[in-house]
């Protein structure tokens, strides 16, 4: 296994007007291990996302894809991650079929029977088009393509928001699947603690624009090995954090 | 190349209804139109590029419409920009839709056409099915479309961004309307044409390509590409019209050395050594001179060096073009030039030979002082004489001359006798009759010195050869009949008393008069509209053929213009003949023609100075020639006087 990081932040800043989003994050993902980013609405967690994948550019610090910069080196890094949105952002009008066709030429990687298994297994229509699937159906058919790319890297941006229990069930299944295959980091953002618990190698805490903590369940919720009521021992963390960068703000 | 066509095959894809939609309207308004015009067989065969253009239309403007702007509007462009391609891929996936299927409209129209015309008009003559101009035609409307897409990437919705590309184009036209107004005979260079072409066509796709690849990069809109996109618009456009419009100052700024240039007339100086040139372009489609682009010069006959002496729109002119009663002839130079400008509101009055200025004067004013001058200018300048011998002229509607003591006489024209131009011997005016209209009259003052306007009575006659000196005109009755109705009369001008005039035939056409008794005459043309000269002694009526010494008959098709050497002996005509174009030289007694030089001349040329006694300064098309003859020979030299070195600088 490669000593180099699959996605490095290295003091990471970037704002938007005058609102400081992130400001000076550092976090490195290893390869096969997965990170699951946790924190409160507009902490930066999809901020973080599009970084690593060259959608936006940071203010100050550095950003690194298997050792590639995702703005100089976009295609080359778009090639190597795999990326599930928070929503589905295809056209409306595709279908799984239409979707792995645009994709495929994209993709010097791409695999199609990786990709049907994967709709198979999350039990995705494939004659239907998108804007007449439910955002479950949706967000499966995006994971499918993303996991039809064998990618280095997987970024999952909330893909658990907004889905029934069944559905959320499917396409946390189809995360662990993908992870089974090894030697991919994946780092997920997400409010689910429960799916957080299940999934992550380590969690990070992203509060005031940083990593307040980062470490695995057991050692942010500080006991010696996974509490058996890990989702709710990261929620009390994950208050009392909010509240120490709260009162910071406010001394 | 799999991913760019699968962008492609994407536009395809998502604008496929309406794509579907243009493929079944184009054929079906097509074949109506052709159904409704299938009585006009001469519309049908011309109304295909219209065809092919509304189709155009209804593929661009739809696609341009949609392609970037309804992307934008559907927040769908986050998706193709976080592929591997990125935006670049889908632009140019984009343009290649665009551009391939708005062509297919055009095709699919022409295709149409075709079939149509075959099926209701089968007379009407279709040689190709596909032309090239198909595509011609529909260029202009996808250059309109690339204006619309690159302004979707500041207006993101597609009629906005429509409405906003006929506004900024519309804009954009302006100064080169304008232009065109101020200089509609203006046709711009090749390199003037291709700079707005590339304007045209290039700024569209470099702002499209920094507005939404710079300003659509990342997934928060950044302002200051599109703001760079703009600055190349306005930079663009002002480096493109400061190429035209430099190209428009120089044609507005003729030389002499311009492929066009084209002299219109000169006038010399008293003391022969200046001219005064007025030159215009040409406009090569219609011929004619552009007044707007005529400017005079001054040149210095010896050295060839010349100058500028007024803008565009103006001209320099001898004197006595004012008087109303030109003298006719040319061989001295004038004293006075007025510089009239574009407006014609003011003559700047300069001294010939000095070249400064005397006065500035309203263009109808004539003060008493112009007068004066006018008077110097023609009592210096006229060939007319009395019966007596007298210098003669006419100045104000009135003739004068210089009595025995020297005082001035002066005379006003008969009553009812109005106008007066003035042949080399002599006036021709027009007198009115009681029961309306108008004939032609001679003018003159007999010995006794009387005015005299020679009675006419009868319509139909001109006056051809005024003969003053001698109290006589010649005329021809049935002037504007056919040749051979005709009848030459010699008129006395103080009793209208007319006698046939001998030696001339009722074919004939008086075309040089080489002295007060000798003319030239042409007789008719043969079957190559070559006439067959002859001259004739209007006194003797001695007739005998125009030949070289040889006896080879010098063949002339026209004359026009004449002067005599400075030592009386010789005239120099210049017209055409079968040799072309050019000037002959004439002995002034017998009337023989002792050489012919061809020369490319002005229209109506004259000479228009006496360079000395065996010289003359003719006014060709481009250049003016001094010619001269030798004290007894007939063989001459001719160098160009102005310009000088033809497109060198000066």
């Amino acid at each position: 296994m490669s000593s180099r990081p699959a996605l490095s932040f290295h003091d990471v800043a970037r704002g938007f007007g005058r609102r400081r989003v992130l400001d000076g994050v550092t976090l490195d993902v290893a390869p096969a291990e997965v990170v699951v980013l946790l924190g409160e609405n507009g902490a930066g967690k999809s901020t973080l996302l599009r970084l690593a994948l060259g959608l936006l550019a940071p203010t100050t610090g550095t950003v690194t894809v298997c050792g590639l910069d995702p703005v100089r080196r976009a295609r080359d890094v778009r090639r190597l991650v795999g990326y599930v949105p928070d929503r589905p952002d295809a056209y409306p009008w595709m279908t799984v079929g239409d979707l792995f066709r645009f994709l495929r030429p994209h993709h010097p990687r791409w695999d199609d029977r990786r990709g049907l298994d994967a709709v198979e297994a999350l039990r995705v229509p494939t004659d239907v088009p998108l804007r007449a699937m439910s955002k479950g159906q949706g967000m499966k058919a995006m994971l499918a393509a993303a996991l039809a790319q064998d990618p280095e890297v997987l970024l999952l941006d909330e893909p658990f928001s907004g889905l029934d229990p069944v559905v959320r069930e499917d396409v946390l299944r189809g995360v662990i699947g993908a992870l089974r295959d090894g030697g991919r980091a994946v780092l997920c953002a997400t409010h689910e603690l429960d799916a957080a618990a299940r999934i992550a190698d380590r969690v990070a805490v992203l509060a005031g624009g940083r990593i307040a903590r980062v470490g695995t369940v057991a050692e942010v919720v500080g006991t010696s090995e996974e509490p058996a009521n890990a989702p709710a021992r990261l929620q009390a963390v994950l208050a009392e954090t909010m509240a120490s960068v709260g009162a910071g703000r406010g001394s | 190349m799999r991913a760019l066509w699968t962008h492609v095959w994407k536009e395809w894809r998502e604008h496929r209804a309406v794509l579907v939609g243009i493929a079944v309207a184009v054929p079906l308004l097509t074949l109506g139109a052709l159904f409704l015009m299938r009585g006009e067989p001469v519309t049908l065969e011309k109304a295909w590029p219209v065809f092919v253009a509304g189709a155009a239309v209804l593929a661009a403007l739809s696609l341009a419409t949609e392609l970037l702007a309804g992307e934008l509007q559907r927040g769908t462009l986050a998706f193709v920009r976080r592929a591997p391609g990125g935006l670049g891929l889908a632009l140019a996936g984009k343009l290649v839709a665009y551009v391939g299927l708005t062509a297919a409209a055009a095709v699919l129209a022409r295709v149409a056409y075709v079939g149509g015309v075959r099926l209701l008009a089968p007379d009407v003559p279709v040689p190709s099915v596909l032309p090239a101009e198909t595509f011609l035609f529909a260029a202009p409307v996808v250059v309109l479309g690339l204006w619309v897409l690159f302004l979707s990437t500041w207006i993101p919705r597609g009629a906005a961004a429509a409405a906003a590309a006929f506004l900024v184009l519309g804009a954009l036209g302006v100064p080169a309307w304008l232009a065109h107004r101020a200089w509609p005979s203006f046709r711009p260079p090749s390199s003037v044409v291709a700079t707005g072409l590339a304007f045209v066509v290039g700024v569209p796709l470099v702002g499209l390509a920094i507005g939404l690849l710079r300003g659509h990069r990342f997934a928060t809109r950044a302002w200051r590409p599109l703001v760079v996109s703009a600055a190349v618009l306005v930079g663009a456009a002002g480096l493109a019209y400061g190429y035209g419009f430099r190209a428009l100052d120089a044609w507005v700024h003729l030389t002499p050395y311009d492929d066009d240039f084209v002299i219109a007339h000169a006038v010399a100086s008293r003391d022969g050594r200046t001219l005064y040139v007025t030159a215009a372009r040409v406009d090569a489609s219609t011929g004619e001179r552009d007044a707007r682009t005529a400017r005079p010069w001054r040149v210095d006959v010896a050295s060839g060096a010349w100058s500028e002496i007024a803008p565009p729109g103006s001209g320099a002119y001898d004197v006595l073009d004012w008087t109303g009663a030109s003298i006719g002839a040319c061989e001295t130079g004038a004293g006075l030039v007025g510089v009239m400008g574009r407006d014609g509101n003011a003559i700047r009055w300069v001294d010939a030979d000095t070249g400064a200025t005397w006065k500035t004067l309203p263009t109808d004013f004539a003060p008493a002082e112009l007068v004066a001058r006018r008077r110097d200018e023609l009592e210096r300048r006229t060939t007319v004489r009395s019966a007596d011998g007298r210098p003669v002229w006419m100045l104000e509607k009135r003739l004068e001359w210089r009595g025995a003591d020297g005082g001035l006489v002066a005379r006003a024209l008969p009553d009812g006798v109005f106008g007066g131009w003035a042949h080399r011997w002599g006036w021709m005016g027009w007198r009115r009759q009681d029961g309306g209209g108008s004939v032609a009259v001679a003018i003159g003052v007999d010995a006794e010195g009387r005015v005299v306007a020679g009675p006419w009575g009868r319509a139909g006659t001109k006056a051809v050869h005024a003969r003053l000196g001698v109290g006589r005109y010649l005329s021809c009755d049935g002037r504007e009949a056919p040749r051979g109705a005709r009848r030459w009369t010699t008129v006395d001008a103080a009793t209208g008393a007319s006698v046939p005039t001998p030696g001339l035939l009722p074919r004939d056409e008086v075309v040089l008069a080489v002295s007060e008794r000798t003319v030239v005459v042409s007789g008719e043309p043969d079957a190559a509209q070559r006439a067959t000269p002859a001259v004739v002694d209007v006194e003797t009526g001695e007739r005998r053929p125009w030949t070289w010494d040889d006896g080879t008959p010098m063949r002339v098709t026209s004359l026009y213009g004449r002067a005599t050497l400075g030592d009386g002996t010789r005239v120099v005509g210049v017209g055409a003949s079968d040799r072309g174009a050019g000037y002959v030289l004439v002995d002034a007694t017998s009337g023989a023609p002792r050489s012919f030089t061809a020369c490319e001349l002005a229209t109506h040329p004259y000479a228009i100075a006496r360079v000395d006694a065996v010289g003359v300064l003719l006014v060709g098309r481009h250049e003016i020639v001094r010619v001269r003859w030798g004290t007894t020979t007939t063989w001459s030299t001719r160098d160009v006087v102005f310009p000088r070195r033809r497109r060198a600088a000066p």
